[in-house]
């Protein structure tokens, strides 16, 4: 008789367990994503930039429930190690004897910003200026060359996505 | 999922159903795991050092895996980290002979400094256990023994040489071990070297990047180590003295393609040229302890203690490059070696104490302890400044043997301790200014903890429950981080602010011993009041994140519920028709869920969660013992073995984690052992992956840039004692 009790107490236990989360809400488990195969989107693998002008990012960020930020990052690649997550073709195989000797002079250019997004989005059109300027604070002028462009975009969750392109910039002439 | 869970315990049930029908004779434990279990009112698993070496993964993390319930963060082929039910880093106390190990357990690629072949016995306690392990023990205590008496005048020596296909693995570990009447001594060498590791893939994609790997290796995983101990003592007819020192040392890289979770370009000839050389980014990292015990005990009562220093050496090497307002070259005014990403160096000093005092029926246990550490860093990056920290804490525990079939286990412990963090700033300028990332701080907690179970025993029943209460000090990461984690990608932000994680956990264990099979069932129920959680926001700090997500430390309420399952047939000689054979059949499943209940991640799980698993072990051994001696050569055993595991999809993830897909791994294992002119010498081969099957496990540190686990590895081992 005691061996069914104890059965019975056993089976609600771990049935217990087993049941407890029925009530679960719906979390967002899914990453947001960048689309860079809209029209027109920029930059890319391989884009110029030059320095005194301005440039427009155009990509499209989703989410399946609510995106959070973007953040932009330009970085110097003189030193060549790479984030890069867009394959692009020569860049690869030549790396290290593609040393860009222009990189050795000037100041190297540094962009680092972080932009809001409206609140409720799942989809929202990036169209961000950046106005790049011609010489740096000292006066001097930017070192031209290879260089990295990274976005990274979050979701409410904080989950984050990026991508990385590989990007030359040149001196105005 | 929940049908896997409720097929399995209806499975259960039925089987215990079935049981009752079988006539009553009184049932007596042999195993020596099945005593222990019975013995303690938590839950508790134990192996020993002859199970790690027929099962020896690449770390000993990675050999206890097979245990139900626990699980390893493992990073590359060599290092690993224990997690029991979920729990990890500074939430599982690992204690080695007496001394709780510290090392820089809060970094996600850290491993276990402890050389697996030199353990003679390894206790896994799953649930709060910080009563007689104080802060830290709230999740579990891997509690391992290296440490064995050997015979009365006696001389041994003792060979093991190893090697694994997956990573090219080579390694031996030689141990000498005497005693005169009452002095002995235990020494134990051991080196290790291995190559890039194997996985079943040509290339995997890292942030969508396709990284080509030349024969599936992971270009720069290749290390050694080399490990040494030394033991010697005295012990009498009422006392031990025991002086041990070890050192563990080992030096190894880090996928070069990924330096933590990084996309690196990295020269891939330069790399492939060789699958043995160390190149940057790789880790060197050494573990010293030293440890003087001291025993005596008479009819009364035992007195133990144990003294300890420990020194930790971290040291992460990457070619400098700059990250944010760092400069593009390193400036030669920089003191140290540009090379080094980061340093850590710990020195702790520990003393503990025990007194048990056994009555006929009663037992009283009473203890105290005090650590103190300082914490010491470098390199070129910060995550946690320096610190010093003290810890103390005292217990009452006692043991209460009813009768025959009750019995009931107690205990309150109270803790003390304190931390102090020192002020650092960047040795560069951000925007014309050499920004503070750490204060100085200082904090204190304490705290009452307890424990409190009982085990009935009736026949072939055992049943356990036990309530206990464990508590953690935050660490200096928690309190005081501010920095940009490159691994992640994170700028993770401390909180000074929080309190002492809390746990609260029933434990039940019911067991069910027949002379055909015994049927094992751990369940369990936890609550955190205050769990610490590293919280990813959706917002970007450009001034001292360098423009990465945000990652804050928050406190949330956590429940967490699960168990273990494990049913073990053995037929072996009580049935004549097995004669010299015994057949064991294991069906084991774990199970686990954890929810956040408050705080931005609330409906959440926790991070590093381990998937539903179950699996199917048969393992065929063969007495080969013959009456007749022969001198020269007499064989002793053979076994052969077949485990299938599976791992069911997790989809339980939290920020940043992917879900990861379900997988079934097959593994092979056998085994032969004889006596070659009077000394025994034993000879292991293992097949893990036999199918070669490419599957990602969700508790791996490499996980989040997509490296599959390892592909098919061929182990063997020799062992031989003279």
């Amino acid at each position: 008789m005691k061996k069914i009790i104890y059965t019975l107490l056993l089976s609600v236990f771990l049935f217990s367990f087993a049941s407890c989360n029925k009530d679960d809400e719906e979390v967002d488990t899914q990453k947001p994503e960048i689309d860079i195969t809209i029209d027109g989107a920029f930059p890319l693998n391989g884009s110029e930039l030059c320095f005194g002008e301005d440039f427009t990012i155009k990509m499209l960020l989703k989410d399946n429930q609510e995106l959070g930020s973007y953040s932009i990052e330009i970085h110097s690649n003189f030193d060549h190690h790479s984030h890069s997550t867009e394959e692009s073709d020569e860049h690869h195989h030549e790396e290290h004897e593609h040393h860009h000797e222009e990189g050795e002079e000037g100041d190297a250019f540094y962009f680092s910003q972080d932009f809001s997004i409206p609140s409720g989005q799942r989809e929202y059109l990036l169209n961000q200026k950046i106005s790049i300027p011609e010489k740096s604070s000292d006066g001097d002028e930017f070192a031209a060359g290879d260089y990295h462009f990274m976005i990274t975009v979050t979701d409410k969750a904080g989950f984050s996505s990026f991508k990385a392109m590989e990007i030359e910039t040149k001196n105005k002439d | 999922m929940y049908r896997y869970a409720l097929a399995l315990c209806f499975c259960v049930n039925g089987l215990i159903v079935f049981a009752q029908d079988v006539e009553h004779e009184t049932v007596i434990v042999k195993d020596d795991a099945m005593k222990t279990r019975l013995e303690v009112s938590k839950t508790i698993e134990s192996v020993d050092g002859d199970f790690l070496t027929k099962v020896a993964g690449g770390s000993l993390s990675a050999s206890l895996e097979k245990i139900p319930g626990l699980s390893s963060i493992n990073i590359g082929s060599a290092q690993g980290k224990p997690v029991i039910r979920g729990l990890g880093f500074n939430r599982v106390a690992v204690v080695e002979d007496n001394v709780k190990h510290e090392s820089q357990q809060w970094g996600s690629d850290h491993g276990l400094e402890i050389d697996q072949y030199a353990v003679e016995k390894a206790e896994i306690l799953k649930g709060p256990s910080s009563l007689e392990y104080g802060s830290d023990a709230l999740g579990g205590v891997v509690r391992i023994s290296t440490q064995k008496m050997p015979r009365k005048n006696t001389f041994g020596a003792n060979f093991k040489l190893f090697s694994k296909s997956v990573n090219s693995l080579f390694g031996s570990s030689v141990a000498f071990e005497g005693r005169k009447d009452k002095f002995f001594f235990l020494s134990r060498i051991t080196y290790q070297d291995f190559a890039d590791y194997k996985v079943p893939t040509d290339h995997v994609l890292v942030y969508s990047y396709r990284v080509p790997l030349k024969e599936g290796r992971l270009r720069n995983t290749a290390g050694r180590e080399a490990d040494f101990s030394i033991s010697a003592g005295y012990i009498g007819k009422d006392k031990k003295l025991r002086l041990n020192v070890s050192q563990v040392n080992s030096y190894g890289g880090f996928f070069a393609n990924a330096h933590g979770l990084e996309p690196r370009r990295v020269n891939e000839n330069l790399h492939d040229k060789s699958s043995r050389d160390i190149l940057d980014p790789k880790q060197k990292v050494n573990h010293l302890k030293t440890s003087l015990d001291f025993d005596k005990w008479n009819s009364f009562c035992a007195f133990s203690s144990t003294l300890a220093y420990q020194h930790n050496r971290r040291e992460e090497f990457s070619p400098y490059v700059s990250h944010g307002y760092m400069p593009l070259n390193c400036p030669e005014t920089f003191s140290g070696n540009p090379d080094t990403e980061y340093l850590y160096e710990k020195d702790v000093l520990s003393a503990n104490f025990k007194m048990v005092f056994p009555f006929e029926s009663f037992t009283l246990k009473t203890g105290s302890d005090i650590e103190f550490q300082n914490n010491e860093i470098g390199g070129r990056c910060f995550i946690i400044p320096e610190y010093q920290s003290v810890k103390a804490g005292a217990f009452l525990s006692s043991d209460y043997t009813l009768n025959e079939s009750w019995r009931f286990q107690g205990g309150l412990r109270y803790d003390f301790g304190g931390i102090k963090t020192k002020e650092y700033r960047d040795w560069f300028a951000s925007e014309g200014q050499y920004v503070l990332r750490a204060e100085n701080l200082q904090r204190t907690f304490n705290d009452f903890t307890f424990s409190c179970g009982v085990i009935m025993r009736k026949g072939r029943f055992s049943t356990k429950l036990n309530l206990g209460k464990g508590f953690r000090m935050p660490i200096a990461k928690e309190l005081a981080s501010n920095g940009v984690n490159y691994h992640n990608f994170s700028y993770e932000v401390g909180s000074k602010d929080l309190k002492s994680e809390k746990s609260y956990q029933l434990d039940g264990e019911i067991d069910y011993v027949s002379r055909l099979f015994t049927v094992t069932l751990t369940p369990f129920a936890g609550w955190f009041s205050n769990y610490i959680f590293l919280n990813p926001t959706p917002g970007f700090d450009r001034f001292y994140g360098n423009g990465n997500q945000i990652y804050n430390y928050t406190q949330c309420r956590v429940l967490r519920f699960g168990g273990e399952a494990e049913i073990k047939f053995v037929l072996d000689n009580r049935y004549s028709v097995f004669g010299k054979s015994k057949i064991e059949i294991i069906l084991s499943g774990e199970y686990l869920k954890a929810r956040q209940l408050s705080g931005e991640k609330k409906g959440y799980s926790l991070p590093f969660s381990p998937p539903e698993t179950c699996g199917l072990e048969t393992v065929y051994t063969r007495n080969l013992k013959k009456t007749s001696e022969n001198k020269r050569y007499s064989p002793k055993e053979f076994f052969v073995g077949l485990s299938f595991k599976k791992a069911f999809r997790q989809e339980e993830i939290v920020p940043p984690e992917n879900p990861t897909s379900g997988y079934s791994v097959l593994n092979f294992n056998g085994g032969f052992s004889f006596l070659f002119l009077g000394r025994s010498v034993e000879f292991n081969v293992g097949i893990n992956n036999v199918f070669n099957a490419v599957y990602y496990n969700h508790t791996s540190y490499y996980r989040l840039i997509n490296v599959p686990e390892q592909g098919r590895n061929l182990t063997i081992s020799l062992l031989f004692n003279i």
